[in-house]
């Protein structure tokens, strides 16, 4: 099966989807870690090394 | 008195560990620096291989390789590694004992390693060379630390995982994978072994751990290192933590492709090549990125960085990261890479990376964690500033070097002239031409190492200085109970996920195995890029022998075996390589730098009598050439009686031997040897050379392109 997959790719179209599916996933993830809501629990975690003394 | 508050406990951290591991590093770091000077020296001036096996450049090259990345880096990255996690996982690590066993485990195989390497007991894979042997003792203490690190994430007191301990749990996965993958290897003796991938399979292989050997072992453990130790020495908060979700996630994602670039106008297939030229470019964002991130921590802290060393040496390496991660990129343009590949802009590319990135990463650390863990203050901040110039000025020397002596040697090869012949045929005189830059970086070098002894003696005083009576430091973290561990019903999204570290470690092992398994598995099914009429014979087995000769002396480190699809690469060394002459190559020998010519063609090329003569004194035939002497070579005998089992192996791998040419692979090969020898003496080298290692590596370097089947 992972044979017959990868014969996909000199398919520009498949190759295509694929870099589609690469992209859209990644402007997901960046929208979503940089919606406003969760400000403060960034906030709260960037602090953790800052939390101990030494 | 005072009392300790409810919910909240006192506890120890090991400090004793990472005392152990910044010493390991300081010793370490002054093996890899001197070798690594040693070595420049050789290139600058052959006598300074002293006719010595044991410190001939082939040799002593990987012993600098080796001491810089797992002995002074993995030293430097371990001892960062147990001093942080403790205190944003706040508790001790899980077992003493396991600490001990990986640092004395550790250790060990870096003495395995200092004393194999030089006897030349090598796989010629490059980072990877270590023998069988110590390839299951790392496994083994690879583990060992695994276990105790996650156990420890395993009995936290802090919910939430910081970034920095993102980037440790890649780089215990994904090193563990490749580590296993590019190691899986047969045994023929003792200390030696033939890798179960061949020719192509075995560069793909090969080339995706080389790359991600820098990736997840001198890129995001010192990210992890970055991202605590900046926040802490500047005691202000990472720039951004959405941006450095983004750069874990898209740098673990995505660095795993690029190892096709080191094979760029290779044989590989050109999907290959694009794939990894594509996904090297896209590195780029990323990388910048966690950049942007580390450097804008200082913001409205920027004058720190007059006043502490500890700032400069910080800022001063991610400043290195962001240029190396500018130039990786550059250089794994297909076009680029035909001018830089080979040469010594490589060179200076990764020392921009080991020296600025990476050392001055672990130099930076260190002056801040030995006056914190022996409690007391740094010896003399004006000795560390001196040590910051003067190893910055090394580093500059150094880059600026090799980088001319790449550009000038790369275009001297690619000059061809209106009538369409090389303008510099003669391939010593693109050496000879640089020989001066090599004095310049051996140079930059020493003042590196000036530096690095000015940071010994100042750390020596510090500790000096230190209260006799050392103790672990004392602090007082929440107790573990369910309400410290709880989760909260406002977790969501990735706060929720940095909540579940078993979750996360499979998700991040999903993210580098999508791009391993696309990349190396269809060319590990090499057979559907075979064609059956070019396929070559197999090497006989006296070939066979001068061949783990040839591999053992390291001469891959300066001589490739491929021939690029470039015109320039074609018209110096002949018709570009295929994939079918190397399919039967255990180890793959295609290279990576070009400090003497191409061999892939080399076979029948000179009389035997030339290679005797070359091998004896190369000057004799090649005036001008850097390449060592290899006078032991006339002097060792082959080892004949291992050749049945080597051959034998071959087979059962899928190399076409008979079993009469495995029965009987000793005695062809001492035939063999005989004739040669014969004809060596006839033309005028001394009589009884037929059981010598001279005979058989020039039986096999006369096979070098006489393998393929004539048309």
């Amino acid at each position: 099966m992972l044979r017959n997959a990868f014969n996909h790719f000199t398919d520009t179209g498949m190759t295509t989807f694929g870099l589609l599916i690469f992209a859209g996933f990644f402007l997901t993830l960046l929208v979503w870690v940089y919606l406003p809501v969760r400000k403060k629990f960034y906030k709260k975690m960037s602090q953790l090394p800052l939390e101990s003394e030494d | 008195m005072n009392q300790t508050p409810k919910n909240m406990e006192e506890i120890y951290y090991d400090d004793k560990i990472v005392k152990m591991f910044l010493i390991a590093m300081m010793s370490f770091a002054g093996v890899a620096f001197i070798a690594g000077l040693l070595a420049a020296i050789q290139l600058a001036w052959w006598p300074a291989n002293m006719n010595l096996e044991w410190i001939t450049f082939g040799r002593l090259r990987p012993l600098h390789t080796n001491a810089a990345i797992f002995a002074f880096a993995g030293n430097a990255i371990f001892a960062g590694i147990y001093h942080s996690s403790q205190r944003l996982l706040k508790t001790r690590m899980a077992s003493d004992l396991l600490g001990r066993i990986h640092f004395w485990g550790w250790q060990a195989i870096i003495l395995a390693a200092a004393i194999t390497l030089p006897l030349g007991y090598s796989q010629s894979k490059e980072y990877a060379e270590l023998e069988w042997p110590i390839d299951i003792a790392i496994t083994v203490v690879w583990v060992v630390f695994a276990i105790n690190f996650f156990w420890t994430i395993a009995k936290r007191r802090e919910k939430h995982l910081y970034v920095a301990l993102w980037f440790y749990i890649s780089t215990i996965v994904t090193v563990a994978v490749l580590h296993i993958v590019n190691s899986i290897e047969i045994p023929v003796g003792m200390f030696q072994s033939y890798p179960v991938w061949a020719g192509i399979q075995d560069a793909m292989v090969q080339w995706w751990y080389g790359h991600n050997a820098v990736a997840f072992f001198l890129t995001t453990p010192f990210l992890g290192l970055m991202y605590y130790y900046i926040p802490k020495a500047a005691n202000r908060p990472v720039y951004s933590y959405r941006l450095s979700i983004i750069h874990f996630w898209a740098l673990v994602f995505i660095y795993i492709w690029a190892g096709p670039h080191h094979l760029l106008n290779t044989a590989l297939p050109e999907w290959a090549q694009t794939v990894g030229m594509v996904f090297s470019v896209m590195l780029w964002a990323p990388s910048w990125g966690g950049m942007i991130n580390g450097l804008l921590t200082l913001k409205g802290a920027w004058h720190l960085l007059r006043t502490e060393p500890v700032i400069k040496f910080l800022v001063t390496a991610v400043t290195f990261y962001g240029m190396s991660t500018f130039e990786g990129p550059l250089l794994s343009i297909k076009s680029v890479s035909s001018l830089g590949h080979y040469t010594d802009w490589i060179i200076a590319h990764v020392h921009g990376g080991a020296l600025g990135w990476n050392g001055f990463l672990a130099f930076g650390m260190t002056y801040f964690l030995v006056p914190k863990i022996w409690r007391t203050e740094l010896y003399s901040k004006s000795l560390a500033t001196w040590h910051f110039w003067i190893g910055l000025l090394g580093i500059l020397i150094y880059y600026i070097s090799m980088w001319a002596a790449g550009i000038t040697q790369g275009l001297m090869w690619m000059a061809i002239d209106e009538s369409g012949k090389l303008v510099y045929p003669d391939f010593v005189e693109t050496v000879t031409r640089i020989v001066p830059l090599y004095w310049v970086r051996a140079l930059g070098g020493l003042l590196f190492i000036i530096g690095y002894l000015i940071m010994c003696y100042n750390l020596f005083k510090t500790i000096q200085l230190a209260p006799k009576e050392q103790h672990d430091t004392k602090a007082l973290v929440p107790k573990r109970t369910q309400e410290t561990l709880k989760d909260n019903p406002a977790d969501e999204g990735h706060r929720w996920l940095e909540g579940f570290a078993t979750l996360f470690t499979v998700l991040s092992l999903i993210a580098i195995l999508v791009g391993s398994v696309i990349s190396i598995y269809p060319t590990i099914n090499m057979q559907k890029y075979i064609q059956p009429a070019n396929i070559p014979d197999p090497y006989t087995s006296l070939e066979l022998a001068g061949r783990d000769i040839y591999v053992k002396e390291g001469c891959y480190l300066c001589h490739s075996q491929m021939i690029r699809k470039l015109e320039f690469d074609v018209l110096r060394f002949g018709p570009a390589s295929t994939i079918e002459e190397s399919m039967y190559d255990r180890p793959f020998q295609w290279g990576s730098k070009r400090t003497g010519p191409d061999l892939a063609r080399l076979g029948k090329k000179y009389p035997d009598l030339w290679h005797y003569n070359h091998m004896i004194n190369p000057r004799s035939v090649s005036p001008g050439s850097i390449m060592p002497n290899y006078p032991w070579l006339e002097r060792h005998d082959v080892d004949f009686l291992s050749l049945r089992r080597k051959l034998s192996v071959l087979k059962r791998l899928g190399v076409p031997y008979s079993d009469e040419e495995v029965a009987n692979a000793d005695i062809d090969a001492q035939k063999e040897a005989q004739i040669l020898a014969e004809d060596l003496h006839k033309n005028g080298a001394p009589a009884g050379l037929e059981k010598k290692q001279i005979t058989a590596l020039i039986a096999y370097l006369q096979s070098l392109g006489q393998k393929a089947k004539k048309e």
